[in-house]
């Protein structure tokens, strides 16, 4: 009990930024990246995953910043962070390990017709050559608590989620191949995000936390975008943000909730752009037609409608 | 009753259908436990119930519909129980700064001892407990205030989960399921544990009103590992048994729900998914064990390994939905059947069209019948083996009568189509005791038919996968 004591309990806090030019010039864009501000919501749900051990489900729009959250969770709490991006062909085994069967016969060929070397025989006898562990088993494994991320979920089959369901809930798995129990040493974080395309199972649902992560506040942009790019003035990036908005608006307008709108992460690539050029040169882009709206427009029909002239023209 | 909290809240939402079980009630009291769902003690009501909001959202809710639910659940919530949720903070909040449980499981020999020399000091304690609450009991005859005297203080605090004066050591213990993987000293807490709620219950036992709790175990029982989560488990449900059988709480008669339809939506997509027919399509990705090892007894060597193509649902389903006239009273059985198929269904592609009565020239794709396409056209997309076809209408049951050109059109549609496809099925909200002499029980002699319900629609989908046979 005194472990408790040395041994803090995790609390994700969303408040660590990069703060100085050192850290910005040793790797500047992937730092960049990871200066993220997540909702006080969105931080509470974090804590209760940490604290509850329980798998956290993310929802919301594109570009809305759930697959940057993995980051900044490790990040501020100095934890491995293990990435799975599901593809539409991942089977729940390849988050666990993967048994490398044509590699080992390839081997036993070889053995038999004298090829190997004496190291490469003993390697052979080695029952873990041949296994390669995937972002769940390598979590598993470690001595300290890591962050896996198990990315857009919702794109592969409907059996991929539940075959994952044991490995979730009791945290341990066996090797078929060498017959033996992996157990998990401390349990991960596991933050997994949906794009909602296909419904995930009932019994998946019932082992997550939920969250939806909504589209920030304009107050919450700005400072967003101020954490980003804290050398720009604030009265470009708030004429950057209501122009933003205004698009936006008129967006869901005409599409409803549900269709694509423009995201925060197209904000922050579009202000990229727009803060490359002095201030006067770049206010005086934003009064006229939508300037760089390659970054924003990602189809020729929005090109058509909302390459208009003029502020809310 | 009170003493669980957010009960008749769980309760209520369970009812109006959404997947939460025990497991679930125990995982908020535990946050609750924790501070979480709590704003700090000098809020104000509305942010006490902001921050209780927020942590059921986050653990109960997992859909838009849902939250709805929710929302509305709490809203009577907040109305008719603000005395509970004052009780809950103030239950809860000196519980604030405990420390939490260690997350690794690693266990020093200090620790070790520790716990040892502390068991012994809480089991030799529970026995004098014991040994005086024996004593009193027998003096008193199970006498109403028994137990209350040992420690009055100790009774006044205790809810089911916590303890609240025993001692920070065993509060691990009072966690419910997350208890079990604690560690070896877990015995040792445990019997402390357990002897505060055998004097919590027996408490209960000679309180009024409170006698269906099971009687105290014998002594002999201590020692046997009873879990504790399985005690906590038996009296949430207890209690929510007990509040579900209160028929005179105005709030619990009307529930609002939204699974009134014959086939809830979690059914339908559970039927969806025996929609499958397998078929092994694409790019070679998987290895053929089998065959390779074929190919190396062959060669005498290992060449390459012989891959083949996964296997995918090829399944094309293509739903007919009838729409207007008599079918208006199942719009929105008929918008879930298609929602389900498209979402929860996992085919390869499903395929939606609309018409009214029989179909007969044109489909349309859209309800309002705007989008028309000649349906020769829409025939011609079908495949022979992959697309199967299910039609949703009454086919004039639901007005009764008997329409002979409506039949007609119908069967003579029906024989298209089967000239295109093999497996077509006909789903009908109506009962099947409707049918007779109506324009459904003719055409259910041409496709087989089926009731709109959880077996109906599981009958459908056999047929669609080849498994039917004429039995009329």
């Amino acid at each position: 009990m005194d472990e408790n004591m040395t041994l803090p309990q995790l609390k994700y806090t969303g408040t660590k930024q990069v703060n100085s030019g050192e850290e910005l010039s040793k790797r500047s864009w992937s730092r960049l990246q990871a200066s993220y501000l997540p909702s006080p919501e969105l931080v509470e749900a974090v804590n209760l995953a940490i604290y509850l051990e329980r798998p956290l489900l993310l929802k919301g729009e594109p570009g809305c910043g759930k697959t940057q959250l993995a980051t900044a969770v490790s990040d501020e709490l100095g934890l491995p962070l293990e990435s799975w991006y599901v593809k539409s062909t991942s089977r729940a085994q390849d988050g666990l390990y993967i048994s490398d069967a044509v590699g080992r016969l390839r081997d036993a060929q070889l053995a038999v017709s004298n090829r190997l070397s004496p190291e490469q025989l003993q390697r052979m006898d080695d029952p873990f050559t041949y296994i390669r562990f995937g972002p769940l088993g390598k979590a598993f494994q470690r001595e300290q608590r890591s962050v896996v991320l198990i990315d857009e979920i919702d794109k592969a089959d409907i059996d991929f989620p539940n075959d994952l369901l044991l490995e979730l809930d009791e945290r341990r798995f066996r090797l078929e191949e060498i017959d033996q129990m992996i157990i998990a040493k401390a349990t991960p974080i596991v933050l997994i995000t949906s794009n909602d395309e296909k419904d995930l199972p009932d019994a998946f649902l019932r082992r997550c936390l939920f969250h939806y992560v909504e589209f920030p506040s304009q107050q919450r942009l700005t400072q967003i975008i101020l954490a980003r790019f804290p050398k720009s003035s604030q009265s470009l990036v708030e004429q950057v943000i209501e122009r933003f908005l205004a698009l936006r608006e008129e967006m869901r307008k005409d599409r409803g909730d549900s269709g694509k709108k423009v995201s925060t992460s197209e904000l922050i690539d579009w202000f990229q752009v727009i803060q490359c050029y002095p201030e006067e040169e770049a206010l005086r882009q934003l009064q006229g037609k939508l300037p760089f709206a390659g970054v924003l427009l990602k189809n020729w029909e929005d090109h058509v409608r909302y390459l208009r002239g003029g502020k809310g023209g | 009753m009170d003493e669980l909290p957010l009960l008749g809240l769980f309760t209520r939402l369970r009812e109006s259908g959404i997947l939460i079980g025990v497991q679930d009630y125990e995982t908020i009291l535990y946050a609750l436990q924790a501070g979480y769902g709590l704003a700090a003690s000098d809020a104000t009501t509305s942010d006490h119930q902001c921050a209780l909001a927020r942590l059921c959202q986050t653990l109960w809710v997992r859909s838009a519909e849902e939250q709805r639910l929710l929302d509305y659940h709490l809203e009577l919530f907040w109305c008719s129980e603000q005395v509970e949720m004052m009780n809950l903070t103030s239950t809860y909040a000196p519980l604030l700064p405990e420390q939490p449980r260690n997350p690794s499981h690693s266990i020093t020999w200090a620790d070790l001892l520790k716990s040892l020399v502390l068991g012994g000091f809480l089991l030799f304690a529970f026995w004098v407990l014991w040994g005086v609450y024996e004593y009193q009991r027998s003096k008193l005859g199970l006498g109403r205030s028994g137990a209350q005297t040992i420690s009055t203080d100790s009774i006044k605090g205790v809810t089911v989960f916590v303890p609240k004066d025993s001692q920070t050591k065993t509060e691990p213990v009072a966690s419910g399921t997350a208890s079990l993987d604690w560690g070896t000293d877990m015995g040792m807490l445990f019997l402390a544990s357990w002897g505060w709620r055998q004097i919590s219950q027996s408490s209960k036992v000679s309180l009024p009103n409170e006698d269906k709790l099971p009687p105290p175990a014998t002594q002999s029982g201590i020692n046997s590992e009873l879990p504790s989560q399985s005690r906590d488990e038996i009296n949430v449900s207890q209690e929510s048994q007990q509040l579900q059988e209160q028929p005179d709480r105005p709030e619990t008669r009307f529930v609002l729900s939204t699974n009134y339809l014959p086939v809830t939506r979690r059914q339908m997509k559970q039927s969806w998914r025996h929609l499958r027919r397998m078929m092994r399509e694409g790019v070679a990705t998987e290895l053929d064990m089998a065959a390779t090892v074929r190919q190396v007894a062959h060669d005498g060597i290992l060449l390459h390994p012989v891959m083949i193509p996964p296997r995918i649902n090829k399944t094309e389903l293509v739903l007919l939905l009838d729409q207007d006239g008599s079918m208006v009273p199942f719009h929105s059985l008929s918008l879930q059947l298609a929602e389900t198929a498209q979402r929860g269904g996992r085919l390869r592609r499903s395929s939606i069209y609309y018409f009214h009565n029989c179909p007969v020239d044109y489909l349309y794709h859209d309800a309002w019948h705007q989008q028309a396409q000649p349906t020769s056209d829409v025939l011609a997309q079908f495949h022979r083996d992959r697309t199967v076809v299910l039609i949703f209408s009454d086919s004039g049951a639901a007005r009764s009568g008997m329409n002979a050109e409506r039949v007609m059109l119908t069967v003579e549609f029906l024989r298209q189509l089967k000239r295109r496809v093999h497996h077509v099925t006909w789903l009908n909200p109506m009962p099947k005791s409707r049918w007779a002499n109506t324009t459904a029980g003719y055409i259910s002699q041409y496709v087989p038919m089926f009731e709109g319900t959880r077996q109906g629609l599981d009958q459908a989908i056999g047929v669609l996968q080849g498994r039917y046979s004429l039995s009329i």
